[in-house]
């Protein structure tokens, strides 16, 4: 997965078909992109580990 | 409505059959004659018969009518969990309904829910719309929308309801009533139908905090009850300014990372409330907010899929399209992200309480970031539908299920539609008891009339 980029949606849907195919469902190209969206938004941010990083600093 | 006969709290009820004013059997008759003549609010899957044998009038519950959500095994029934299954037997009982059946409390319906408790709102495809007893037109939030609507209607006096994402708190604010989410894993979830188990906690509503701090005693261990209230009684939460002494207050009323901003009307109103209570209180910073939003949605959509793959993989339909659209999403998220947001848990969540409750007893946020919406705003099915409504719902309700904190949501006052405003209270993990102490003298200076 770590080779998949999250800023390309094409790609990434594509990466959520196969997936999902390969656990036997058969989701359509639409439910596909719209997970795809999903994992766009659930990826990790560079600015939220900079946040993190500052909390545990002023704790 | 409240049997008319009967007093709208359980305190009030409990005194009244002490009195001798009405029996344990005649309360209990009272209510299910209401429940049983009622079904225009929508929120009922199913009817239990009454008991052959009234509990015992000394018992702290006698008297007292519950109905709770259907994701709890209850007498000798499975749960639905919104899918509009017929009835299945079951030879479990859920821990917590026993324990309130064991201190005296009557059994009188399974409530409706947002299918497999996903959703923010109270839409199930297998089911109606419920409606809400404030306003036919405004939303129901979910998942235990069924909860919400009987408390707020007066068909019972509290309800069992769980909480992953939001699940007691959301429909508590939308219905003007008290949603109060424990510190997660003191109320066992044995015998609950789970969503996420990483996150789910067991939670309460009710009509105020005293009565969900009378259901939440009786619905503990002895052990834990024995931690949680020491030897405190039923009356251990009343109100009074003795609750508030001494008491510390941080607030966050909005955020730019919360993910929906607070609107104008709801921030002036949490800012009035806490003047009008007359508490100062320190402005809380909140770091850290987006992280743990992200996490608990990593968390929740991962430990959903793994329930739901095998059946979604036999049969695509086998569960609407919002429950379907998390579990799929659950299905392709990295393993190295949900194992990053399970092992950062502790040391966020350590991070969290010695930063925002160093100075502080109790934090306030709100619980919704928007007046209570139309349905229309938030039916997916509507061409009225918005998205970003929807999810607002979420906005401050996620990161509290990662961090396992206590948390209660009461109504404050009416907003222009004289719809509920509600403000969140958040505590130290094991500070149930004060929060809901705090919670009891506080809801005092609301201005919501109690309705039922």
């Amino acid at each position: 997965m770590s080779e998949v980029k999250y800023s390309h949606r094409p790609e990434l849907a594509a990466y959520v078909m196969w997936t999902l195919h390969s656990q036997g469902i058969q989701a359509t190209a639409a439910q596909c992109q719209a997970v795809a969206k999903d994992l766009v938004r659930l990826a990790p941010a560079r600015s939220a580990d900079h946040d993190s990083a500052a909390m545990t600093r002023q704790a | 409505m409240t049997p008319a006969r009967l007093p709208s709290t359980i305190s009030g009820l409990r005194a009244l059959i002490a009195q001798g004013g009405v029996s344990v059997d005649e309360a209990i008759r009272a209510q299910a004659d209401v429940l049983n003549g009622e079904d225009r609010y929508r929120c009922i899957t199913h009817r239990f018969a009454l008991p052959k044998i009234y509990p015992a009038s000394r018992l702290p519950l006698a008297g007292v009518g519950l109905a709770h959500k259907d994701i709890f095994h209850m007498s000798g029934r499975s749960p639905d969990c919104g899918t509009g299954r017929s009835f299945r037997a079951s030879r479990k009982n859920a821990a917590t309904i026993k324990r309130l059946q064991d201190q005296g409390a009557t059994l009188l319906a399974a409530l409706t829910m947002a299918e497999h408790a996903c959703g923010a709102t109270g839409e199930n495809p297998n089911l109606p719309l419920p409606l809400n007893p404030i306003d036919p037109d405004a939303m129901v939030g979910g998942s235990s929308s069924g909860s919400a609507v009987a408390v707020a209607a007066g068909l019972c006096y509290g309800s069992l309801g769980s909480d992953t994402a939001g699940s007691v708190r959301i429909p508590a604010a939308t219905c003007g009533i008290v949603g109060f989410k424990p510190t997660r894993g003191l109320l066992r979830a044995a015998g609950v139908a789970p969503l996420a188990p990483s996150l789910d906690t067991v939670g309460i509503l009710a009509r105020s905090p005293e009565d969900a701090a009378i259901l939440f005693q009786c619905a503990l261990a002895r052990e834990t009850r024995l931690r949680i209230f020491g030897g405190q009684g039923g009356a251990a939460v009343d109100g009074s300014a003795g609750a508030a002494s001494g008491v510390r207050l941080c607030h966050a009323f909005s955020h730019k990372d919360a993910g929906a901003a607070v609107h104008g009307d709801i921030h002036e109103a949490l800012v009035c409330f806490l003047a009008t209570v007359g508490f100062e209180s320190m402005p809380a910073s909140l770091p850290c907010l987006a992280l743990m939003n992200r996490y608990a949605d990593i968390m929740l959509r991962v430990e959903m899929s793994a329930m739901h793959l095998r059946s979604l993989a036999c049969n695509f339909n086998s569960i609407g399209a919002g429950a379907r659209a998390l579990a799929l999403t659950g299905a392709c998220i990295p393993s190295a992200w949900y194992t990053e947001a399970l092992s950062r848990r502790a040391a966020i969540t350590r991070s969290f309480i010695d930063y925002t409750f160093a100075a502080a007893d109790f934090l306030a946020i709100p619980a919704l970031p928007d007046p209570v919406p139309d349905w229309r705003l938030v039916h997916t099915a509507s061409v009225d539908f918005s998205a970003k409504a929807l999810l607002g719902l979420f906005s401050w309700m996620r990161f509290v299920n990662y961090l396992g904190l206590p948390a209660i949501v009461l109504p404050i006052g009416l907003d222009r539609r004289a719809r509920p405003v509600s403000i969140q209270l958040i505590a130290r993990p094991g500070d149930d008891l004060r929060l809901l102490q705090f919670a009891a003298y506080v809801m005092g200076f609301s201005e919501q009339p109690l309705r039922v």
